[in-house]
């Protein structure tokens, strides 16, 4: 008994002493806003120290809710489908909101502060194809809550800023160098594309599709990237 | 301690506590136990189920610990590691990893016994030869016989050249040829100068290879008989046993 | 010496009883589907293939050494005292601290074998993926190990405290599952509540195991300082080794 109490304020002291010398753990979630749906898979996930699993899997389910075609009585009014044009995403996606886009992107964030494609694919599928400049912009600040220092976040958010007044250059000015990230979303990659392309810029507006083309595991984008190509060279 | 002796155990008490809901019971393994083995001396332990054979071996190896008195295994504690490198031991019942062969097995007991690697495999096959388990030394456990497996547990027990050889209830379960030939086997070893305890219901086997026999009778040294005292017995061995053990 | 020369027969005798089991086919099988399933969730995940096959390949080899773990250390020795095939060894001029840690040595081997085969089935996979190489993904499976390592201690404690496989097993999974909450613990469970005081007491002496998920740090991003590796690689060392010197303590007072 004397023994496993030693050995009890052995191991006591030396998480105690841990806590010094270490740096600062990762912000803890304010509160981990563990929504009804997912909640015990994302615990479990937690329990076994599967953090970011569990953000993987939130992931794909929000790019499969997102890549799922709305139920046609949920469009303002029936569209025919349309070629995908940055300017009206609306009616690429013949009308589909998703309404549980934002929150889905926010229970990501949660979980895993630092999945910064989460975050920018939300922001942009919102504010440049959903047309919720809005709900991106308060993503955005989420994230930066959470990780301030992360540059791609402000950048994305002041291109939203500028794509709502309309003024391209900015935006690409903005969005250009984040589209070398790595963790930069296709979807704002085909977005300066096109801006590139738009803007007479057709060596860099080859160079990205021809990226996204090599790069993108997304057929939707890699037709468009596809397509594209066919155009700019002949 | 008697310096001479390989084994002696002074005035030794075993009590199992057993505990159950809340309620001990006690019961006592071996009382006041005294007994000496020397050098190069076959011992034979008898006695009824339960009269503290098995106990005693097992003060004896380390493996319990007593309530009271002292057991110097050549002069030193059970508990020693040095002490135990000069023992062999056969349980009654030898359990082998079933996933290795009699081979393999000796050569994991032999190393942990100390012996060196240079010359290991060539005892092994001395000590398979010698106990007639040549053919069956790249068998699995799990194929052998009783009586293969029981000359595997000698195997083990002799495999490092021990001076003293505990062995509990050895012919148990063997059909009579086996049971003479692992006779001839401790007896060799006993010419050879090994020191030998063993326990037995077989009176006649402690008869033919003890020089000295203790009777146990409810965890207590009844009587302690030399060979001459048995052979001049008009009942032998067998009846001093039954006289020592009647209620 | 001769300790070592024991402590590494014994740990060779477990490498082989779990190499001729079924220990390593289960593992393989399990990693196999595992990583099937990594494969199919990679594709769903489109563009973050590469994240979700990472994640979910050191997320399940995790797994799975803690699962080898846990239900090694819990029944290792307590099989070989009910099969009393630790008989013919205790009889030997084997010690109980060379012996304890012979099997554990034995089964941590054993682990480390069964881990470095499917990270290797991992990585190329990755590499076929077109993955490049990042020096974290080792890092990440160093903190695994040490998982792994702290776990198998806490649980050859348990099983020799019990007595019990089963019982040991639930403890020590328990204390598992916890060792990944303590932070939480520590900030969402005020003191005053009906748990609050056993649970803090209890995070003081369970493992912080959320330490060594040096997978989440490692690619956390641009919040992240350097990990301070010694420290944890020093805190997993001796946490593990007060666990099985407590160990030791308690198989010294079994009798057989």
């Amino acid at each position: 008994m004397r023994g496993l109490v030693l050995g009890l304020l052995a191991c006591a002291a030396l998480n105690g002493a841990l806590r010094l010398p270490l740096p600062p753990p990762p912000p803890d979630p304010l509160g981990i806003r563990l929504r009804p749906e997912g909640a015990v898979e994302t615990a479990s996930l937690f329990a076994l120290g599967m953090r970011r699993l569990a953000a993987d899997l939130a992931l794909i389910r929000l790019l499969v809710y997102y890549g799922t075609p709305e139920e046609p009585q949920e469009a303002p009014e029936p569209r025919p489908h349309e070629p995908f044009h940055p300017e009206h995403p609306e009616r690429y996606w013949a009308g589909g909101r998703y309404p549980e886009l934002g929150p889905r992107a926010l229970r990501i964030l949660d979980i895993d502060p630092f999945f910064s494609y989460a975050a920018l694919y939300s922001a942009g599928a919102l504010a440049f194809n959903v047309g919720r400049p809005e709900e991106a912009l308060d993503l955005l600040r989420y994230a930066l809550s959470r990780d301030p220092a992360n540059v791609q976040y402000q950048a994305t958010a002041a291109a939203i800023g500028f794509y709502r007044k309309g003024e391209s250059e900015s935006v690409i000015r903005l969005l250009g160098p984040l589209v070398e990230s790595p963790d930069c979303p296709t979807m704002i990659k085909n977005m300066v594309a096109f801006l590139y392309k738009r803007s007479g810029r057709r060596e860099k507006a080859i160079r990205l599709y021809r990226e996204i083309l090599e790069v993108s595991r997304d057929p939707g984008y890699r037709e468009i990237a596809r397509r594209n190509l066919r155009e700019l060279i002949p | 301690m008697p310096e001479e002796s390989v084994l002696s155990l002074e005035s030794v008490t075993k009590v199992y506590l057993r505990s159950h809901l809340g309620r001990s019971a006690a019961t006592r393994g071996v009382e006041d136990l005294s007994l000496q083995v020397r050098p190069g001396e076959a011992f034979g332990l008898l006695g009824l189920n339960g009269s503290g054979k098995t106990t005693t071996f097992k003060l004896a190896l380390g493996l319990l610990r007593p309530t009271a008195g002292r057991i110097a295994l050549f002069g030193l504690s059970p508990s020693d590691p040095a002490a135990r490198s000069r023992v062999g031991f056969l349980p009654e019942l030898p359990y082998f990893y079933s996933f290795l062969t009699p081979e393999e097995s000796l050569r994991f007991y032999g190393r942990l016994s100390g012996l060196p690697e240079k010359g290991l495999q060539g005892r092994i096959r001395e000590v398979l030869g010698a106990l007639g388990l040549g053919a069956a030394g790249g068998r699995k456990i799990a194929e052998l016989s009783k009586g293969m497996i029981q000359r595997v547990g000698l195997a083990q027990a002799i495999l490092h050249d021990p001076e003293l050889v505990i062995l509990d209830e050895p012919v148990s379960g063997l059909d009579p040829l086996a049971i003479k030939e692992f006779r001839d086997l401790l007896l060799a070893l006993s010419e050879k100068g090994k020191a030998l305890v063993l326990s037995s219901h077989s009176i006649s086997e402690l008869e033919k290879i003890c020089h000295r026999v203790g009777i146990l009778k409810e965890g207590r040294l009844a009587r302690t008989l030399a060979e001459r005292e048995w052979r001049e017995a008009p009942g032998g061995l067998e009846g001093l046993f039954v006289e020592a053990v009647r209620p | 010496m001769r300790v070592l020369r024991t402590v590494a027969i014994l740990a060779a005798n477990s490498w082989q009883e779990n190499l001729r089991s079924r220990f390593f086919l289960l593992s393989a099988v399990f990693g196999g589907v595992f990583l099937y399933v990594s494969l199919l969730l990679g594709v769903l995940a489109v563009d973050q293939e590469l994240r979700v096959l990472l994640d979910f390949g050191l997320g399940f080899i995790e797994l799975l050494g803690l699962s080898g773990a846990l239900y090694g250390a819990t029944t290792v020795i307590l099989r070989e005292m009910e099969s009393k095939t630790i008989t013919l060894i205790l009889t030997r001029p084997v010690g109980r601290g060379p012996y304890l840690l012979g099997r554990f040595a034995g089964l941590l081997f054993s682990l480390l074998v069964s881990m470095g085969l499917m990270s290797a089935v991992h990585l190329s996979i990755l590499f076929w993926k077109g993955w490049a190489w990042s020096w974290d993904y080792p890092w990440a499976l160093c903190g695994a190990f040490l998982k792994v390592l702290v776990t198998a201690a806490l649980g050859t404690f348990v099983a020799l405290f019990s007595s019990s496989a089963p019982t040991a097993l639930t403890i020590a999974g328990t204390l598992w599952t916890l060792g990944h909450f303590l932070p939480e613990i520590r900030f969402m469970i005020p003191w005053g509540s009906p748990w609050g005081i056993p649970l803090h007491l209890a995070s003081c002496v369970i493992p912080d195991l959320q330490l060594f998920n040096l997978r989440d740090r490692a690619w956390a991003g641009s919040a992240q300082a350097e990990p301070a590796v010694l420290i944890w690689l020093l805190y997993a060392l001796v946490y593990s080794s007060v666990w099985l010197f407590l160990a030791r303590q308690l198989l010294r007072r079994k009798e057989f």
